[in-house]
């Protein structure tokens, strides 16, 4: 088990929110998105409505980041070369190695697409008019590129704690997806939320079917995780188990997998499996995100905590 | 290869005398770990004679301490006696995690071949610290970024060696090119085998040799030379199985799990917008349903 | 460096890896080249991790396990006869009055039990009949200085001046007979003989049950010792404090002599015990007098109980007739001259009258004795830090019984502070203490002796910080004050010549302090100049101790110095910052300068055979080369005999000094050039060693009905208790020690981040098994108490430690390293509180190596 021999890079509350609302962030574009595509004219207002949530999000995220890194300029070296840095090649940064780099690159020209979609939303309330934005904001292109940005800025991160030596998170392949679930989970939430407040009845059916789907995609992944981790020699899912002591177990658990997963699965699905008490689907919009925070903060201190123990 | 320059530790001959440790911090000015600690009497282990316990942003170099006074600590036998020791720092890793994680060029590879740090550079995010399979890149809480071992290179850009293998009184930290380190490196296990010592192998490059141990609660265990991450600059002759010095039996860079976690992740996210898809299209065909029932 | 040239190494009484961690790389490159590395200590250590073999063993029973090395070689005839028989006085025979030990319950004849001295008559040689004496004329000298003259007598001859002495004459007058020999052995009176029954009962059994030891093990090392000696072999002893700090500290390395005299690995490559002195000079400190009794070079302080009246009487009483010593005229006399300069002539004795003469023992421990007692006004301490010092709480009380005290140190040592400790209470001290900074030793000149006799100069490479100054200028200052006082007339002082001509010229020359803030520091070269010796006339540096003459004409503060400055064309060449060349060899005669003429190894005619050829190609070293008629080394060392002494040079029964000696005897400093397994003189407390219990044991002396050494030196003072002798109050053996990571009492290093977090808190080695007797877990606080008092430290139980089984029953030992104070970054409790005052008769070292405790688990102080 390499765990016992590394140090942990104590990543801890300022990451974890930062990636928690970077995800919700890609994850409600690529619910907008998916509300383009697959929607039909009825349901735009609910994607336009949705297009002024990335943007606000993803100007949080570099302020976290400051917080973490203590100071405002060093977020600038991960895309621009420092003089000192003696690397071959353009005054860009970019380490085709580096998920952080692929990243922050993501997040950067995410950041454009988003404002995009902010100004799209903003013509569409009727608020200030950019009749010069409809071709770009609404071109298929345009929003494939956004979809596939989006589709970094929620992986990147779980394929960052891959491709590490941390207990947990460099022993499977599985982060970057489950990051891509929770973050869709958390997308479609806001998805929901929004709709469910706008009363549009019928995108609101359409999108909980879509956040049940994607609860069974994400639970299947994360069984998928479990059982990587079961599978490997050296006893990591024991050692896994062992480390969700204190917060990480019961948050692991109950915030993760209960609210984020089973909430979702119960009372979303087609057919009821099992009698709940109603519940608005903006409260389980609510207990979703509130779950996939849980996940958040479950993978971020399981390392650590597995490194401490 | 002749240009590599690295360090040869024979922890056969190492007496834990703790000077490079002390020659390190003089030469890179580093503080104390924890002052407060030893002002406190919070500072002793009780862990053999280590009382720095790991390396750290303020220790780039560790002498760790291991007893084996017989062959079962805790039983009263204290047959073949050995306390072991052995002086860690960076490795210099040929195939370094730590620089190819870093996303903003502050780790580089010198023209010595050592992974040294831009401190201006560095931003403190400490990916680098996640990516080490060693443990050795840490996190300055004063600096808000990273240090670790970089091989004096001051100190080598001037034609010396460094400081730590300067201070060893015994040699068993050797500076000078990767290319003669290991044709001494082999020679000296080739010797300690020809003695009996069969426990000497090397931890960093495979030269061929193999071994058995000869003493403590691993006696009998075969050990092999091992190439750890495709080669270390600073490596070592090692006489019990890598896990009792702390050092990864199979360390692996952090790398081996990008594409395929990538590969994944996209799977994952088609299948997330399929059934995505499929739920806007489940609905439709309902509410059709719904409308074809109506009529 | 010889030490690389062993075929097998026993470390005792040293842990080396750890206390001279620079100097172990040469056993590590002998073990590299095949050598057999042996730990003989009460703890497993680093030292023991970089052996071939640990034997442990009960703390002060060394003399126990040599003796039985001793026993083993001599009834296995494994010792080395050409080498025995030619070369050490196993062959000489004793006065058949002598009385041995084991004839006696564990004294020598000649004991007197009243004053606890041995008359020592009857442990003399047997030998030819002395020359007569001739009369002597009166002693020279201007009338009115000289009393009568002892024309003719046999007892001290004079009372005049040394004006005109004829000091061959005097010597050669005063030779005595040839020793007898038998060098078949067998005489019943012979040393060997003797020598054999005294060790016939330290047998292997016996070792095993005073020891602790083994038997298996100790035999493994008699076998590896015995295997690796011999013409084409040689083993070295290494020994540090552990072997001197006893009650038999002194007996106790004799005893490693007798052991490396029978394999003959004296005076050999390879060979030799190795004593590693405490820190980087002291070995330049003994040379250079920092003991009580010594002055510079060995010569003995004047002492008031000797026939030292006068500088005639002096010098005929410490000249040795038939040693190198016979020249002791010309270094004494050389001294004076350096000392006192233009106006010491013979006239006035050179000033002599004017030393002060001890009258008693004058070392540390009964100075603080008489400090306590009030007997003591002031203190200038430097260096030292005798409040956490041994029976340290003692100590601390001593001093605050002086009136004014002076530190000179770096830190704010415990002793500059002595009444900040938790149990004084300042309020009831009188003492004026006054702390002056001093310099480190890289912010000033100066120069070190080490271990192996080489000295090296050094320059000063900073300013030292704020007022800190180099200690020479504060010893230099006072001096100018004294004479100054003195030169205008002090109502009452008596004898005061010597004051007022003290040669204190050492102001520097301006070129000296050219680049440093203080341009009145003294010339430390300029006093390295006088220790070296000039020709007083023309003050150009002597290049050899041959050179001193007793007729003042030269001048020498330390003999054994003189030759470490060399005019080579002109130029004046400081042989202690020279510097290795190419093709230098192992000897390295280039790398500094070895006292004396730069001989590195010592009495190395014993590696070669009586008739002068190498003992083997492989041991070859000092050799007669016949064709040329003189003595060859081909490595470069000095020959430390006459250069040009034919092998075959009969000895000469009116020879003075070492023409006394035969062609055969390379220990030219003993009266009879022999390596002595008897010493008839310089030991107090018997010829050959015996083994005693510590002064504090817990079990009685399996050997003798005599439990501990009759002449311990015991300070029977309030605060000084001793534990009960094989009690069961304190039934743990207890050793002190140091580590690697701190220097002596921690003045140098418990200040030093990088140092104080490497050991942070004083601790306590014991057993697991011990720990679970008394419940202590690693890492608890212990009491460690004693008569004496208590001190607090944590646990580090380790199997390094082990019980041992002692004559049938189980005994622990504990060890404790003593670094530590309540001053500096790492602070911790002092080891010394529990340790007591007590020491070895010859030279009054202590006994912290060896004495009893109890432990238990809990803090000492609230």
């Amino acid at each position: 088990m390499p765990t016992k021999y590394v140090l942990p890079p104590e990543w801890e509350w300022p990451i974890t929110i930062a990636l928690f609302i970077a995800g919700i962030a890609a994850g409600a574009y690529a619910a907008m998105g998916l509300i383009h595509f697959a929607g039909d004219k009825r349901d735009q207002a609910v994607a336009h409505r949705l297009g002024f949530v990335p943007l606000p999000l993803m100007l949080v995220v570099p302020l976290l980041l400051i917080v973490d890194l203590g100071q405002p300029g060093r977020f600038l070296n991960l895309l621009v070369k420092s003089p000192a840095a003696v690397e071959r090649g353009g005054p860009l940064m970019f380490n085709s190695n580096s998920p952080m780099n692929w990243g922050s690159w993501a997040m950067v020209i995410f950041g454009a697409f988003a404002a995009i979609a902010f100004a799209d939303a903003l013509h569409h309330s009727g608020r200030v008019r950019f009749t010069w934005l409809e071709p770009l904001s609404h071109n298929i292109v345009v929003l494939a590129i956004g979809e596939l940005l989006a589709l970094v800025v929620s992986g990147y991160s779980g394929v960052l704690l891959n491709v590490t030596n941390q207990g947990v998170w460099s022993d499977t392949w599985l982060m970057g997806a489950l990051f891509i679930c929770f973050s869709e989970l958390s997308g479609l939430a806001v998805a929901l939320i929004v709709s469910d407040r706008m009363g549009t009845v019928r995108t609101s059916a359409a999108l909980r079917t879509a956040l049940f789907y994607a609860a069974t995609v994400s639970a299947v992944v994360l069984l998928l995780f479990l059982a990587s981790m079961a599978a490997q020699q050296d006893g990591s899912l024991t050692a896994l188990i062992a480390s969700l002591h204190e917060l990480v177990g019961p948050v692991f658990w109950i915030g993760a997998v209960g609210l984020g997963l089973l909430v979702p699965l119960l009372y979303l699905a087609p057919r009821r499996l099992v009698p709940v008490p109603n519940a608005s689907l903006s409260l389980i919009g609510i207990l979703v995100l509130v779950g996939v925070l849980a996940f958040r903060y479950a993978v971020f201190f399981s390392a650590i905590s597995f490194v401490q123990s | 290869m002749s240009d590599l320059r690295g360090m040869f530790v024979d922890t056969s001959i190492c007496t834990g005398c703790k000077a490079c440790q002390v020659a390190c911090k003089e030469w890179n000015d580093l503080p104390m770990e924890n002052e407060a600690a030893v002002r406190d009497h919070t500072a002793f282990t009780g862990n053999s004679y280590d009382n720095t316990v790991h390396l750290s942003a303020t220790n780039w170099r560790h002498v760790k301490f291991i007893e084996q006074i017989g062959p079962d600590p805790s039983t009263a036998d204290r047959s073949d006696p050995r306390w072991l020791m052995m002086s860690d720092s960076c490795k210099h890793c040929v195939q370094a995690g730590c620089l190819e994680v870093c996303p903003t060029g502050a780790l580089y590879r010198t023209q010595f071949g050592s992974v040294d740090i831009h401190q201006d550079v560095c931003i403190g995010c400490r990916y680098c610290v996640g990516a080490c399979p060693f443990g050795v890149i840490a996190f300055n809480q004063r600096t808000g970024r990273v240090n670790k071992c970089i091989l004096c290179q001051d100190r080598l850009e001037i034609g010396m060696g460094t400081a730590c293998a300067k201070a060893c009184p015994t040699s068993s930290l050797t500076f000078g090119t990767v290319g003669e380190l290991q044709a001494m490196a082999n020679e000296r296990v080739k010797l300690l085998h020809s003695r009996g010592q069969t426990d000497a192998y090397i931890y960093g490059w495979d030269l061929g040799n193999s071994g058995k141990i000869t003493a403590g609660p691993n006696k009998g265990t075969a050990v092999k030379d091992v190439e750890v991450v495709g080669g270390l600059n600073v490596f070592y002759l090692l006489l019990d199985k890598p896990e009792v010095y702390g050092l990864p039996a199979h360390a692996a860079l952090p790398q081996r799990n990008f594409v395929p976690s990538a590969g994944v992740a996209l799977i994952s996210a088609a299948v997330l917008g399929v059934t995505g898809l499929a739920a806007f299209r489940r609905n439709r065909m309902a509410e059709n349903a719904i409308a074809e029932g109506g009529d | 460096m010889d030490l690389q040239n062993s075929d097998a190494i026993v470390f005792m009484g040293s842990n080396m890896a750890e206390c001279h961690p620079c100097g172990f790389k040469w056993p590590m490159k002998a073990k590299a080249k095949g050598a057999t590395l042996i730990h003989v200590d009460p703890r497993f250590t680093r030292t023991s991790a970089m052996c071939d073999q640990y034997v442990p063993i009960r703390s002060g029973t060394d003399i126990a396990f040599l003796g039985g090395l001793v026993n083993y070689i001599l009834t296995n005839k494994k010792y080395f006869n050409d080498y025995v028989v030619a070369f050490t006085n196993a062959a000489t025979l004793i006065n058949a009055n002598f009385k041995d030990t084991e004839d006696n319950d564990g004294f020598f004849s000649g004991y007197n039990a009243t004053n606890r001295t041995y008359d020592h008559a009857t442990w003399q040689y047997q030998t030819t009949k002395a020359p007569e004496r001739v009369p002597e004329p009166p002693a020279g000298g201007a009338p009115g200085q000289g009393k009568e003259g002892g024309v003719g007598t046999s007892g001290p001859p004079t009372t005049g001046t040394v004006k005109g002495a004829n000091f061959a004459a005097l010597i050669a007058n005063r030779l005595p007979g040839q020793p007898l020999q038998d060098k078949t052995l067998t005489d019943p009176n012979t040393v060997f003989q003797i020598l054999k029954r005294h060790y016939a009962r330290y047998t292997p059994e016996m070792v095993e049950k005073i020891c602790g030891t083994p038997k298996e093990l100790f035999i493994k090392v008699a076998d590896t010792l015995i295997a690796n000696s011999g013409p084409d072999k040689t083993s070295a002893f290494v020994y540090a404090v552990g072997w001197t700090q006893h009650t038999t500290g002194v007996q106790l390395i004799r005893t490693a002599g007798l052991v490396q005299l029978l394999l003959g690995n004296i005076g050999r490559p390879g060979g030799g015990i190795m004593a590693l002195r405490g820190h980087a000079s002291i070995q330049g400190s003994t040379d250079i007098a920092s003991l009580y009794n010594i002055h510079p070079g060995y010569l003995n302080v004047p002492d008031a109980s000797k026939s030292h009246d006068t500088l005639l009487n002096y010098i005929l009483t410490e000249t040795q007739p038939t040693s190198f010593w016979s020249n002791t005229p010309a270094y004494v006399i050389s001294q004076l001259k350096a000392w006192f300069g233009d106006n010491a002539t013979a006239d006035n004795d050179y000033f002599y009258d004017t030393l002060p003469k001890i009258t008693g023992d004058h070392s540390h421990l009964p100075v603080m004795v008489e400090m306590s007692q009030g007997k003591i006004q002031g203190m200038i301490l430097t260096g030292q830090n005798p409040a956490t010092s041994l029976n340290a709480a003692f100590q601390r009380n001593a001093m605050s019984k002086l009136k004014w005290l002076v530190v000179l140190d770096f830190y704010e040592t415990e002793s500059s502070v002595f009444w900040k400790h938790a149990d004084a209470k300042p309020g009831d001290i009188q003492t004026e203490v006054f702390f002056l900074p001093a310099a480190h030793v890289a912010e000033k000149d100066g120069s070190m002796t080490q271990t192996q006799r080489t000295i090296q100069y050094h320059h000063k490479a900073s300013d030292p910080p704020g007022d800190a100054r180099s200690d020479l200028f504060f010893w230099h200052d006072l001096g100018l004050r004294l004479k100054k006082l003195y030169a205008a007339g002090r109502p009452g002082a008596k004898n005061v010549e010597g004051i007022k001509n003290m040669t204190l010229d050492y102001a520097p020359d301006p070129a000296e302090v050219a680049d440093w803030i203080h341009k009145d520091e003294p010339s430390a070269f300029k006093i390295f100049k006088e220790i070296n010796g000039f020709d007083y006339k023309t003050k150009a540096p002597l290049p050899s101790f041959a050179n001193l003459l007793a007729d003042g004409s030269t001048a020498a503060g330390a003999w054994i110095y003189t030759g470490m400055l060399q005019l080579v064309n002109g130029q004046l060449v400081n042989r202690g910052e020279m510097l290795p060349g190419k093709n230098d060899g192992w000897v390295s005669p280039n790398w500094g300068w070895a006292w004396p003429a730069n001989r590195h190894q010592l009495y190395n005619r014993a590696s070669a055979d009586p008739a002068g050829n190498p003992w083997s190609a492989k041991k070859k070293y000092t050799y007669w080369d016949a064709a040329a008629k003189t003595w060859k080394n081909d490595p470069g060392d000095g020959i430390d005999f006459a250069p040009t002494k034919a092998p075959s040079t009969p000895a000469n029964p009116t020879g003075i000094g070492i023409a006394f000696h035969d062609g055969a005897s390379p220990f030219l400093l003993k009266k009879d050039g022999k390596g002595w397994l008897f010493a008839y003189e310089g030991t107090v407390e018997g010829p050959i060693p015996t083994h005693y219990e510590p002064w504090e044991s817990p079990v009685k002396n399996l050997l003798y009905k005599q439990d501990r050494n009759p002449l311990t030196k015991i300070y029977d003072v309030p605060g000084n208790k001793y534990n009960e002798f094989a009690g069961t109050q304190f039934p743990t053996v207890i050793t002190t020690y140091r580590v690697t990571e701190h220097h002596l009492s921690g003045t140098m290093t418990r200040w030093l981040p990088w140092l104080a977090e490497l050991m942070p808190d004083l601790f306590v080695e014991l057993s697991p098994e011990l720990a679970k007797e008394k419940g202590i877990a690693n890492g608890d606080y212990v009491r460690v108490t004693s008569e004496r008092g208590v001190t607090e430290a944590r646990a580090l139980v380790t199997k390094r430690l082990r019980p041992l089984v002692v004559n049938g029953q189980t005994l622990h030992q504990v060890g404790m390293p003593w670094h530590w104070g309540y001053q500096g970054i790492a602070t911790g409790d002092i080891a010394n509180n529990v340790s007591s005052f007590v020491a070895d008769p010859n030279v009054s070292i202590h006994e912290g190596k060896a004495f009893t405790c109890q432990i238990e688990k809990g803090r000492a102080r609230a």
